[in-house]
Order: C-alpha cells, then structure tokens, then sequence
C-alpha cells in the first residue's frame, strides 16, 4: 500500500488553474520531492495534501484513509500529517518546548511522556538546552530545527517540508539539506519535500516530481531527470545544458540516432521516447560537463573564459554553434584561442519540444 | 461558528447598532416634534428651514471656515513636528515624540475648560497676569473665532503627527538620499522631494482633522459660553436642551452635520489610497542620515517644549488653581484651599457620575473589542459570504460624529426602556467607537502569519484551540491597546453623552459641563481633574499590563 496516493488533484481558482489534474504516489519512507519554478502549483499541491488548501476535484489518500474526495474533506487536524513551513511558523509566544510540546498536549499525552519525548526530540535535532528559550531569540536555523521538532514529535503518517531550507544562507542550507536528510532517513518517515531549488531536489530526494504550469512534467529518479529530460522545459530547468536544434540523419534502432548540428558537426545521440525519424528537426541536449578537449575533435574558437575556482565555464563558437562546456580548472585555456573539442556520444540526447 | 450562519448573527446586529440611530435621526429631521408626542407628525418644515435658512447657513459656513483652519493649522504643525522628529537630529527624540502625543490620552473637554479659565477675556488668568504686568485690556479671548481655531488645532495636531509621520517613515531612505547626491540643500530635498512624497498624506490628515474639527462639540461650548461663534454640534445640542426644545430642528442640523462628515471622510478615504502608492518600505536596516539642526536645535526643541505647555502643563495649572486656590487670591502665590474638592468629593452626584464613567468605561471597549474582533476574523479569516457588507457598516460610523449619533440614539431609544439608562450611552459608544476597535482587531490579525495557524491545526489541535492558544494569544498585546484606546475614548465622551443623559446616567463629563452651565468654573475644574485620573489610572494600568506582554514578544 502507498503511503500517499494522489488521483487527478485539480484546483482552481476562479478561472486560473493552479493544478491540474495532477496524480503521484509515495511508498512507505520514500523521499519525493515536489520541484518547479514559483507559480507551478508545487505548494498548493502540498498545502492540498495537508488540508490546508481545498481540492477543486481529485482524491488523495493517506495510507488506506481517504482524505479528500468530491469536496469532501477531512479537516487537517485529524489527517495525521505534519509540516515544516518556509517561515518555520515558530510561534512566538511559546517557548522551545512549548513549541514541541504543542502537538502532544494537544492530543492530551501526561506530563511525563510529554517532558521526556520532547527531551528526546530536542536532541534528535540538536537543540539540547534550548527548551527555555523563546522562538524569536533564536537564529534561523535554530528556528528550522524547532519547527523540525515539532512536526516529527507527532509521528505523523506523512512529513511535509514547504521549502524549508530558502530562509537560509547558503552554507547553512547545504548543511541542513544533509541533516534533514539523515533525519528522515532515520525515522523512516515518508516525506513529500517542496522546494524550486534542483540541487537541493537532487542531492536529498528518492524520486523528484517536475511540475510546470499546474501538471507534472516528469518524475524518476534524480539521475533519470538528469540524463533524460522528458521535455525541452525538464532539459532548460534541471542543470545548465546546452539545447541546439539540429536534424536526425540516420535512426539505428534501440533509440540511437544520429543527428546533425549546424553545417557538418555529426553527434551520435540516445533518445528516451520514440517517434523521431529521419529529416526530422530535434532539440538535441548537451550538459557542459560532457564537453572535453580533445585533439581529435572538431575545431571550435573560445569566446569566454570564465574562472569558477573548481572549474571554468567556457564558451565556444564552432560555425554557427554556441557551446558552453565547463573544463577542469586545471587547464589553460584564453579567450580567442583555437581549440578542438570532443562530446561524450553517451550524453547527447534528442528532446521533444513538450 | 459557521460561515454562513455567522453573518446572518452579525449584519442585523451591526445594522441595529450603526444604521438604525442615522436612519433615526433622518426620520426625527422631518417630524414635527419628539416621537412621545402623540401629534407629531411628519413634516417638511425643520429640514427646509435649516438646510435653506440664513441662521442656519451662516452656523454652516463658520462652522466649515473654523474646521478648516483648524485642518490647515494641525496638519502644518503635524508636518513640521513629524520632519523633526524622523528626519534631524532632535535630542531625545522618544521623549519628544511622546509630548507630541501625549494630548490624545487628555480630554479636550477638559482641556478647553483650562483654557476657559486661563484666557476668558476678564478674568482670564493669563489676562489677569498680563494686567498686573501693565497690560491694558486682555492679551488672548478664548470666546473668538481664532480662540476656538487654536485651542482645537492643540488637541488635533497629534491625529496629523501621526498620519505624517507614517508616511514619512514608510519612504524609501534613497528618494532623499538621491536628491542629496544630486546636490539638493537640506532645503531643497525637503521642498522637492520630501513634502512631495508625504503630500497625499498631509492632504489626508488635513481631511481627517478637518471631520474631527467640524464634529466637536465640547471646545466651541465651553469657551464660547455666549455662543457668539455659531458652530453646528454646539447648535444640535441647544435645539435639544434649551428653551424652547425643538429636537425635529436639532436633528436636522446633524443631517447636515453628516453630510459635512460623510464628504470629508470621502476625502479623506481617497488621500489615504493615494497616500499609499507611496509607500516604497523594504526591510531595510539602514537610516538616512539625520540632518543637523545646529543652532535651530535650540529653537526646536522650545517648539515642542511650547506645544507641551500649551496643550498640558499651563492647562492642568489652571484647573489645579481653579480646584484649590481661594477664589480672588494671588495667582502667583494663592492661599490654598480644599473647600471646593471636599465638597465634591462628598457630594453624591460625583460618586454616582463617577461609577456611571467607569461603568460606561469598562463595558463600552470589552464589549467593543470583543465585537471588533468577531468582525475582523469573519470578514479577515473565515473570508463569510458579505464580509465586505460587514466591513462597510463596521466601519461607516467613522463618519459620524459623536454629537449626531447620539440624536440619532436619542430617536432610536426614546421609547424604551433603555433610554436614560447607562446602556443607552453603551449603546451609542459602541457604536462611535467600533470602527477603531475593528481596524485594530483586523491589522493584529492580518500581522499574524497564517503558518501560524496552519502549524497548530498540523499538530492536531482543532479551530477552537488554535484560536485561543495561538491567534488571540498573538493578536492580545493589539487587543489590549485597542481596549485601552476604546476605555479613554469612552471616559471622555461628552457629545453624545450630554445628549442622551438623565439623573441615572450622568458621567462626569457631563456632571462638569453641568457645572460650567451653573457658572461653577472651580466644581467643573475639580471633576475635569477627577475625569483625567481616570484616564491616568487607565492608560497607566495598561502600558503596565503591555510591558509584561510585550517581552515576551519583542
């Protein structure tokens, strides 16, 4: 059984529709991920699944219960979820523990239980001798913490994150990415995570859900996202790829083909889906990593150089083409230099326009 | 409490409170006498007279020329104290900003009685002074047109302050800071780009003013004790309580007092929206730079240090010497007595007016609150059918002035049983007072974030305990303002009040101006002085209660 399972969710309001008629399922501790840009219903999908939001039309279950359908709707309190906001939603007239505590005082746990669980609690997310402070004296990732705390405590069926991590600076939210991580590796927890940030998607999630303009684009695992975008959207908003037209050539079965590039660059290239036949325009993808110098390629002149520490990011120019390729930091390489570059044939792959 | 069931509850009531006294009063303009009377009849007559006849035109005009001088005079002084105080170097600026306000905690009413007795023509203390200095004739009349104009710009300018200063904090630090850079004087960057920029919002302090002004009953009252200045709220009143008692002429007069209201509020509703386009905050840590007064520091500190004599110290002298210096003594030095206050503090009418005050002062904000808050969450949180139905009547009393709603709660109650009672006064406050109560329920609520919530029905906890555990919990420190700010309004109301009052419900604004009426300054004094502890004991209570609250919040 699926520990969440979304059936054609739609919402709309008024006339726009924010998400339409979206379906996933999540099994028992898996980690997935909701990523897209701001507007594409990633949130309101998640705000439906808590009960926050109301469902146009669509079912969802939680585990065996059904908890929303045909505009009935199990109020949020009794759904047995819990959520880490983007704004952490510390409250602020509680203390730490108070905070905690919250969600079993609630539910009417003794004294006792209520003290020792949210001791344990408090140092599952480090926050051992913080009990007495209040939420605004702490800095912003004490504060996730807490409001990390205080959504495990009430081992809910179902863990939401809303972007938690996009208040942070960047060190902090890189380490907190793994943090969370290990937490939700530990508990088991099966956690639906927010977020419009594709690194912070890939390094933490199981199976990542595209979704643009209120449906999904795509949904795998991160290295299937990666190395085989769905769409021209999946290919531009996932990494920094390169995304030419060119014309299939020759078609070799079993998804191979070959394509061409501008006036004469040939590149053997895989395709995911079917349908492309000779003549045929496609978009083809190139990740700048797959780009190499090789003595043995085409020629190509450097345009831009620039210097990133861990590599540079370069930019060539062969005949009509624009290249971005990012080369070892290591190698010498200026602006205007005649070069010859080599593409890695198992990374160029032909994408369909939607 | 269900979406559906809960407006049908509150827009009968809300109409009952805040439409049913106007649409009273309308009905009163055209009959020809009280509705206990069993000829009244409908008629043409008092509203023909008052809205076409010379008398009462002229108590129009000097009432909109005094109002608007008034506007004008507290606006200029609003801006000038609001640019010292965000934008120079002005030393101890928290103090000075609270001189500034310090006269909204202060009842005007008492105030104009000070003033009654510091610049009455003869024996005026002021006068007085300046005769025994070799001056011939008095040096200020109180009792003028221009008297008038500066006793109520005093106690208008914080309304102005505050609106200006808003703005002038919410501009965006780099409009100046540009016009700096782009070689502006501190002259020239306050005439081109700072006054521009606040210049909606000095129009809609100017509007806010100018309906405060045009509605005032107790300043005009009782420093002109002859009534040579017509002003229209002085007149609603004399209709209605002097002989011969005309209340169908003194309802007509507060239709066209509303009219007057109803405009300027208008006004002032569309400066405020256009005040707000400019508006340009981020969040940003950093400050313009203060301008230096230098030399004028001197001059502007004695500025505000005037306002504050004017508006306070000068004024509590007076009633001070009024209350217990022999009558006749040197002013300078008077022999003390307590003649005047123990015969006050005895007397029977003051306790009863006393406990009557505090009755008013303690029912009117709960029950205000507490409504102002049921409005704000159905129209802000639970989003009802005809929340904007709901937002419109809670907020239409804005428009109408004390003295207008209490003919109009004259008319509505005069048959029943409430009339004469405490609870028609409760009536009337309430429903003058509501709107303030309501905005500040409703920016508390609005100022709390909705994860808030979400966060506690998350953890399990139903629409009940989320209400009392996290918003009212967060929106308390808001609440209690609005309750204290409700409680001195209240305390100090006199307009409606000296309408609607009887032996069971006098107040002791009312009690003092009774005594002003009997030409006994010295009882007025004492029972102003009475009215103002209140208020002190009130807002002293509550700045108390807030800092515990407010802590734990900052």
């Amino acid at each position: 059984m699926n520990a969440l399972e979304i059936r054609d969710l739609m919402v709309r309001y008024g006339d726009v529709l924010a998400v339409d008629r979206v379906s996933f399922a999540a099994s028992e501790g898996e980690f997935v991920s909701l990523l897209g840009p701001s507007g594409c219903g990633k949130t309101t999908t998640l705000r439906c699944i808590a009960g926050l939001e109301s469902a146009s039309s669509g079912e969802i279950r939680i585990g065996a219960t059904t908890v929303a359908r045909d505009g009935h709707e199990t109020p949020p309190e009794q759904r047995g979820v819990n959520m880490v906001f983007q704004s952490y939603a510390v409250w602020p007239h509680m203390t730490v523990f108070e905070n905690v505590a919250y969600g079993l005082r609630t539910r009417g746990d003794s004294k006792a239980e209520i003290a020792r669980r949210v001791a344990e609690t408090l140092q599952l997310v480090g926050l051992s001798g913080f009990a007495e402070r209040y939420g605004t004296e702490l800095s912003g990732g004490q504060q996730q913490r807490v409001a990390v705390a205080r959504a495990v405590i009430t081992e809910p069926h179902l863990l939401l994150f809303d972007e938690p991590l996009s208040n942070l600076d960047a060190g902090l939210r890189e380490r907190m990415r793994f943090e969370l991580l290990a937490l939700q590796r530990r508990l088991g927890r099966t956690s639906i995570y927010v977020t419009h940030d594709q690194q912070e998607a890939m390094a933490m999630s199981d199976r990542i859900i595209l979704m643009d303009h209120g449906r999904i684009v795509q949904q795998g695992a991160p290295r299937d996202l990666y190395e085989r975008p769905a769409n021209l959207f999946a290919a531009s908003f996932i990494g920094n790829a390169n995304l030419l037209t060119g014309q299939v050539t020759a078609a070799h079965g079993e998804g191979r083909f070959t394509v061409r590039l501008g006036d004469d660059l040939e590149l053997s290239a895989l395709a995911a889906r079917p349908g492309w036949t000779p003549d045929s325009q496609a978009l083809v993808c190139i990740r700048p990593e797959n780009i190499s110098l090789d003595s043995a390629g085409f020629a190509a002149t450097t345009t831009r150089v620039s210097y990133l520490g861990a590599m540079q990011s370069c930019e060539f120019a062969a005949g009509p083409l624009t290249l971005r390729a990012d080369l070892p930091a290591r190698t010498r390489i200026t602006a205007g230099e005649h070069v010859r570059l080599h593409i890695d044939p198992a990374s160029v792959v032909l994408v369909p326009e939607t | 409490m269900n979406r559906v069931l809960l407006p049908w509850l509150l827009l009968p009531l809300l109409t009952l409170l805040v439409v049913v006294p106007v649409g009273f009063m309308f009905l009163g303009a055209f009959m020809s006498g009280a509705l206990v009377d069993p000829e009244a009849h409908l008629t043409w007559e008092k509203v023909a007279a008052v809205y076409t006849t010379l008398p009462y035109l002229r108590t129009l005009a000097s009432t909109l020329v005094i109002a608007g001088f008034v506007a004008v005079a507290a606006a200029v002084s609003g801006v000038i104290l609001a640019w010292l105080i965000s934008r120079t170097d002005l030393p101890a600026k928290a103090t000075m900003e609270t001189c500034i306000i310090a006269p909204l905690f202060l009842s005007p009413f008492v105030g104009a009685i000070a003033w009654l007795v510091l610049g009455s023509p003869k024996a005026g203390l002021l006068n007085v002074i300046a005769a025994t200095l070799g001056a011939s004739g008095p040096v200020i009349n109180v009792a003028t047109p221009a008297g008038i104009v500066l006793i109520m710009a005093l106690y208008y300018v914080p309304y102005a302050y505050l609106t200006v200063a808003a703005a002038l904090r919410n501009m965006d630090p780099a409009l100046e800071e540009a016009a700096y850079l782009n070689g502006s004087g501190v002259f020239g960057t306050l005439l081109r780009v700072t006054l521009p920029a606040v210049r909606p919002s000095l129009i809609s302090a100017f509007f806010f003013v100018f309906v405060l002004a045009a509605g005032t009953f107790a300043i005009p009252a009782v420093l002109d004790r002859s009534s040579q200045v017509r002003f229209l709220a002085v007149d609603v009143f004399q209709a209605s309580a002097t002989y011969p008692i005309d209340y169908g002429t003194s309802a007509a007069i507060g239709t066209l007092l509303f009219w007057i209201s109803l405009v300027g509020v208008a006004a002032y509703r569309f400066a405020a929206m256009a005040a707000r386009r400019f508006v340009t905050v981020t969040a940003r840590g950093f400050r313009i730079r203060p301008v230096r007064l230098r030399a004028w520091r001197l001059p502007a500190v004695g500025l505000i240090a005037a306002y504050l004599a004017l508006a306070i110290v000068l004024p509590y002298l007076a009633l001070l010497y009024s209350a217990f210096a022999r009558p006749g003594s040197s002013i300078l030095a008077p022999e003390l007595t307590l003649a005047t206050a123990r015969a006050v503090s005895t007397s029977r009418e003051v306790a009863g007016a006393t406990w009557n005050t505090l009755l008013v002062g303690i029912i009117t904000p709960t029950l205000c609150v507490l409504l102002g808050l049921v409005v704000a969450y159905a129209v802000r949180r639970m989003r009802v059918r005809g929340a904007g139905a709901l937002d419109f009547i809670t907020m239409f009393s804005i428009a109408v002035p004390g003295i207008v709603f209490g003919t109009g709660v004259f008319w509505t109650y005069v048959l029943t049983p409430v009339y004469g009672t405490v609870w028609v006064l409760v009536l009337a406050f309430l429903a003058a007072y509501l709107p303030f109560a309501y905005r500040i329920s409703d920016t508390a609520l609005l100022q709390i974030d909705r994860a808030l919530e979400e966060a506690s029905a998350l953890c399990g906890a139903s629409h009940l305990r989320t209400l009392s555990r996290i918003t009212l919990r967060l929106a308390r420190p808001a609440l209690l303002s609005a309750w204290i700010m409700v409680f001195i309004f209240a305390v100090r109301e006199i307009s409606a009040a000296v309408l609607l009052t009887s032996s069971d419900n006098i107040v002791l604004s009312v009690l003092s101006y009774n005594y002003l009426d009997y030409g006994d300054v010295p009882k007025a004094a004492v029972v102003g002085l009475l009215q103002t502890a209140l208020l002190a004991v009130g807002v002293i209570a509550g700045r108390a209660i807030f800092r515990v609250k407010l802590s734990r919040q900052m």
